[in-house]
């Protein structure tokens, strides 16, 4: 579970201060597929950057399973990323000079030797377990992306960060990407998610949308894709 | 960790190059300060390791000796060996530790080639050989090649390591030499080769080897320490009866062992060898002399070369560090940015900062391991293979022994512990930015927009100039680097100058317009006009003056001094140059009735001797030549300026750094220009020219075939007497400088290869979206030559400052009174040079608007 209370961004541009977020405040229960929306430069990617430990924020508190977020303790952020947090952007970042499999166990394989067993495992799950041998230069987009969910995966993480996981790619590739979260979800996994598509936003559990800094709409979603589409179209109509 | 190294891994093979190279020559630097800080091993160190002489003391026996004497010859030995067997007892003091006598004798040697053409001595080039003797455990020399030296048989000798190495170089080998005695019936042979720690520093300026053409025979006492050449002792005994009967090669010498050597202990014991004993009734004996040169002056030379190898070996390991701090951090910086979005992402999925930080340590460690693998090669070849080792100059920056490299080790540690560090810290401070910028910030835009206002129309320099002044710590940290080895190129630049230009003016002591061979009267009146002032000279090779030490029970400590003397028969004092404080020193001088002239036993020395003892000498000459000769022998390393194309060595024995003034200027109290005898053919004169007349001078001299030399070019050819016998000094330097101007150059790749990796995605994208690829390249060459020209004017305004201070150093670090102030014309090169790189930059830029 994550407990956000009254969390603060501001930037500075020049000499001007430019609030991002404020007093905002929201819990994601565990198992939630919360999917945050919003107009562009609203803060969603901002949030979930400060939220994931990405970024610092100015004021406010994030609870982490009811352990208050130190972000300037970077050790302590560093046991939070390698143990309860999973990340995936846009872009999937795979390093070209590792293969596919190196790529994704990585991250486990400093403290677990059988890591390259369980990231073959994960491959396999997810359905590209013949490109696990394969150069990030060899694949597509797609299957980038696949092995981007598997690292991310890799160490069991509490709770997965998803920045735009699809804008990147093509809508069947996309859908597929959703699919396998939306399985990854039933199965238990906590998932927070930013988008700015309504399609994409129709897999989640929960619909958050920022607006003046802070949650304006915070409603549940059910498990009905189309009767979510549907609702959300509404609400970007409005 | 296998995988995080894999993926940080780039095929930078000019970057690993340049980083082995500097950590090779980090290595070699540590090693040479080690080698200077830990084994500082003199001459006199080397002797007690050895346990060999301090000083030696012959006298010869010649068929010019009295009739009484030769007769007396055995009588002879009894008194010197009493004497010197109850020197200590007598004046109750610990003064002689051990003493041999050995006996000496002149060989004939030739090159196997030419041996029929032996006819007799007086054809023959003749070397000193001496027997050896190890009595008393002393002399155990450590022998390199060959039999060891207490097994030479009768017609066997030993050379030391220097001796052979002069064959060498004039092409021959030691196996090709032979040695004949007086006698020319068997040849002697070189059967061993061996390390003399005993006055070889000068082994090559005064080796009497044969050339193409027969040289004259030189008969040097000085040069049997300088040669060493070692024979069986039993057969230097024999020849040395010999000469008894007649034959007039052989002379006997004491090897003297002092209990405590020191400056002070040399000088007594020369004060009762050659005053109390010369003067002891018993002994009277005319043919007795102190025969080496002594270690003191050894020593001293030592202790400058010591000090100039210390500020230069200093001064190229601060170089050194420094470049390797930022090179390594340039380096460093460059991989994290290529690295950025990777180190970024391993961050965020869980990677632990811990094992990035050691992949990137692991890359130092393998740069290290490369270097230490080449550096450990280099000296097995250059110790075992080509034994560097034993030359005495490299010796003096080059060991390997256990402690030298201990410390080494040390060194390198630090110096990889400090690496680290700096690393550690870059990753730190790199990663500290927020992981999320690391991942997404792609646009590498300027920090902040500084306020420059140019005139020039010119995009790429003002976009240069933008760029650097953006990042101010940046252009600090860059210049600092190439400022601190520009400054350090300046200073050894300037000291280069400085120690090839030791004889000046100030440093001399006498000052003329013109040398001139001797004049007849005829030609003396002819020159009249032209004259303002003019005194005839000699040089006199066989004189000495000793410096008063202190009492020691009544008697007068002193020490010795060979030099040349010029003697001045007319007035000296227009040719003396002033002191520091613009004195010009005055013999003393006595006065009868209205009647002053100089003391005859005055005189002034050099300058810098005057300087440093803070005296003007004006006792203890003895313009007697035959007192003098009766303690010391002519010296053949001091070349006279009547002998020899009008410039002299005053360089002495051993090095000119420290005795270029061993020099003295004696006043005589004979007239001959304004007597009414007519000035001798035999002397030249020094002339001072009237004003505006000196193209006349020389055209009169030359119409009447009177040969000269001007003051500069008598400068000129002393320096360059100085830089023959320091060519081992100077070729330091020179290696120091290229090895400065080395690491300039590096210092100037790595700041240019950081700053791409910097500016790489940032210039694709100003390509990509309409800047020319011209405007680009203009860019990349403007801002390295802004940088350096900035630091070509940093460094002249701090050396400005700096040289100051640095010359007085120097000046007390060499003994000398005044050196030329070099580096102007460095800092006016540096001046031009950034100059014409502005140019360079400016029309560049301006002939292709963007």
């Amino acid at each position: 579970m994550i407990q956000i209370t009254n969390l603060e961004k501001t930037f500075l541009i020049g000499k001007e201060v430019k609030t991002v977020l404020k007093d905002l405040d929201i819990t994601i229960q565990d198992g939630e597929f919360a999917v945050v929306m919003g107009d562009s430069g609203c803060g969603k990617s901002t949030f979930l950057n400060c939220v994931s430990g990405l970024e610092k924020f100015d004021n406010g508190e994030i609870k982490v399973d009811n352990i208050c977020m130190n972000i300037k303790n970077q050790k302590a952020m560093e046991q939070l990323r390698t143990s309860k947090f999973g990340y995936i952007f846009q872009d999937n970042y795979m390093i070209d000079n590792l293969t596919i499999i190196e790529n994704v166990a990585m991250p486990r394989y400093q403290f677990d030797k059988d890591a390259f067993t369980y990231a073959r495992a994960l491959l396999k799950k997810l359905n590209i377990e013949e490109i696990a041998d394969k150069y990030p230069s060899h694949v597509s987009g797609g299957e980038k992306q696949r092995a981007a969910i598997a690292r991310a995966l890799i160490n069991e993480p509490m709770i997965l960060f998803a920045d735009e996981p699809t804008a990147s790619l093509n809508k069947d590739a996309a859908n597929s990407i959703m699919h396998i979260f939306k399985q990854m979800n039933d199965e238990g996994q906590t998932i927070l998610m930013v988008t700015h598509s309504e399609q994409i936003a129709a897999y989640g559990s929960r619909l958050l949308t920022i607006e003046n800094h802070k949650f304006e709409k915070d409603i549940p979603l059910d498990n009905d894709y189309e009767s979510n589409l549907s609702m959300i179209m509404q609400l970007s109509g409005e | 960790m296998k995988l995080i190294f894999k993926s940080l891994h780039n095929k930078k093979r000019t970057s690993a190059c340049i980083l082995v190279i500097l950590v090779l020559m980090s290595l070699f630097s540590i090693q040479s300060a080690s080698t200077i800080t830990l084994l500082q091993e003199t001459t006199l160190d080397k002797i007690d390791a050895a346990n060999s002489y301090h000083t030696s003391y012959s006298y010869q026996l010649t068929p010019s000796m009295n009739h009484e004497h030769i007769y007396n010859s055995s009588w002879r030995h009894e008194v010197l060996d009493e004497y010197i067997a109850e020197l200590n007892e007598v004046n109750n003091i610990e003064l002689i530790d051990t003493y041999i006598k050995v006996h000496s004798s002149a060989l004939f040697y030739s090159v196997s080639d030419n041996i029929e053409e032996i006819s007799g001595p007086d054809d023959l080039n003749s070397s000193i050989v001496r027997g050896y003797s190890n009595e008393n455990g002393m002399n155990n020399y450590e022998v390199l090649e060959g039999k060891p030296l207490d097994e030479l048989s009768e017609y066997e000798l030993a050379i030391p390591y220097q001796y052979n190495e002069v064959l060498k170089e004039r092409g021959l080998n030691y196996k090709e030499l032979f040695f004949y005695d007086a006698t020319g019936i068997e040849p002697y042979k070189v059967v061993s080769i061996y390390d003399s720690p005993n006055y070889i520093a000068e082994v090559d300026a005064s080796l009497n080897i044969p050339e193409n053409d027969k040289g004259q025979q030189i008969w040097s006492y000085a040069s049997i320490d300088n040669h060493q050449i070692l024979a069986n002792e039993e057969r230097m005994e024999a020849l040395s009866e010999e000469k008894i009967n007649g034959n007039s090669q052989g002379f006997n010498t004491y090897l003297i062992r002092l209990s405590d050597y020191s400056e002070y202990n040399d000088s007594l014991l020369g004060t009762f060898l050659v005053g109390t004993y010369q003067n002891n009734s018993r002994s009277n004996i005319e043919t007795t002399y102190r025969e080496v040169e002594s270690l003191y002056y050894e020593m001293q030379s030592e202790s400058i070369v010591i000090k100039v190898f210390q500020y230069l070996v200093y001064t190229m390991l601060l170089a050194l560090i420094v470049a390797d701090l930022f090179v390594f951090y340039s380096f460093i910086k460059r991989k994290l940015e290529e690295n950025k979005e990777r180190i970024g992402i391993m961050l965020i999925t869980g990677i632990q900062k811990k094992n990035i930080m050691l992949a990137f340590l692991s890359s130092h460690v393998y740069i290290f391991l490369v270097g230490i693998g080449i550096y450990g090669v280099i000296n097995f070849f250059m110790y075992y293979v080509f034994k560097l080792h034993l030359n005495t100059d490299i010796n003096a920056l080059y060991n390997i022994s256990p402690s030298v490299l201990g410390a080494t080790a040390i060194g390198v540690l630090l110096l990889f512990i400090v690496i680290c560090i700096v690393t550690i810290i870059q990753i730190q401070v790199f990663t500290k930015k927020g992981l999320f910028l690391l991942v997404k910030e792609k646009e590498l835009s300027l920090k902040k927009t500084s306020k420059i206002k140019l005139n020039f129309k010119s995009l790429s320099l003002s976009y240069a100039l933008r760029d650097l002044f953006s990042s101010p710590y940046k252009l600090i940290r860059i210049c600092i680097a190439i400022v601190f080895l520009l400054l350090s190129i300046l200073i050894t630049y300037t000291s280069y100058q400085s120690v090839s230009n030791v004889y000046n003016e100030d440093t001399l002591g006498i000052t003329f317009d013109y040398m001139i061979d001797p004049i007849d009267d005829k030609q003396l009146e002819g020159m009249e006009e032209y004259i303002q002032d003019i005194s005839a000279f000699q040089v006199k090779n066989t004189t000495s003056y000793m410096e008063r030490l202190e009492d020691y029970e009544y008697i007068n400590i002193y020490k010795y001094y060979n030099v040349a003397s010029i003697f001045f028969y007319n007035h000296m004092d227009p040719f003396m140059s002033e002191l520091n404080e613009g004195v010009i020193a005055q013999p003393e001088m006595y006065c009868y009735e209205t009647e002053c002239d100089y003391t005859p036993t005055s005189a002034n020395a050099s300058n810098r001797i005057m300087s440093n003892t803070n005296t003007v000498l004006k006792e203890d000459v003895t313009t007697s030549t035959s007192y003098n000769d009766k303690i010391f022998k002519m010296s053949t390393s001091i070349y006279s300026l009547y002998y020899g194309n009008y410039s002299f060595e005053v360089n002495g024995v051993q090095d000119s750094l420290i005795n270029d003034g061993y020099v003295t200027f004696v006043p005589s109290y004979e007239n001959l220009y304004f007597s009414n005898e007519s000035p001798s053919f035999m002397f030249q004169s020094l002339v001072n020219v009237n004003q505006g007349t000196a193209d006349k001078f020389e055209s009169y001299l030359e119409e009447n075939e009177i040969e000269y030399v001007a003051y500069d070019e008598y400068i000129h050819s002393l320096n360059e007497s100085n830089s023959k016998v320091n060519k081992n000094l100077f070729t330091v330097l020179v290696y120091v400088l290229s090895m400065l101007c080395l690491l300039l150059i590096i210092v100037i790749i790595a700041n240019v290869l950081e700053d791409e990796s910097y500016k790489k995605v940032q210039y694709e994208r100003m390509i990509k979206i309409g800047y020319t690829r011209s405007l680009i390249n203009k860019v990349r060459v403007s801002k390295p030559i802004i940088t350096l020209c900035l630091s070509l004017l940093l460094s002249i305004l701090l050396f400005s400052v700096v040289r100051i201070v640095y010359f007085s150093y120097l000046e007390t670090l060499l003994g000398l009174s005044k050196l030329d102030l070099f580096g102007l014309e460095a800092m006016v090169g540096y001046l031009v040079l950034s100059i014409v790189l502005c140019i360079v930059l400016v029309v560049s830029n301006a002939y292709k608007k963007q």
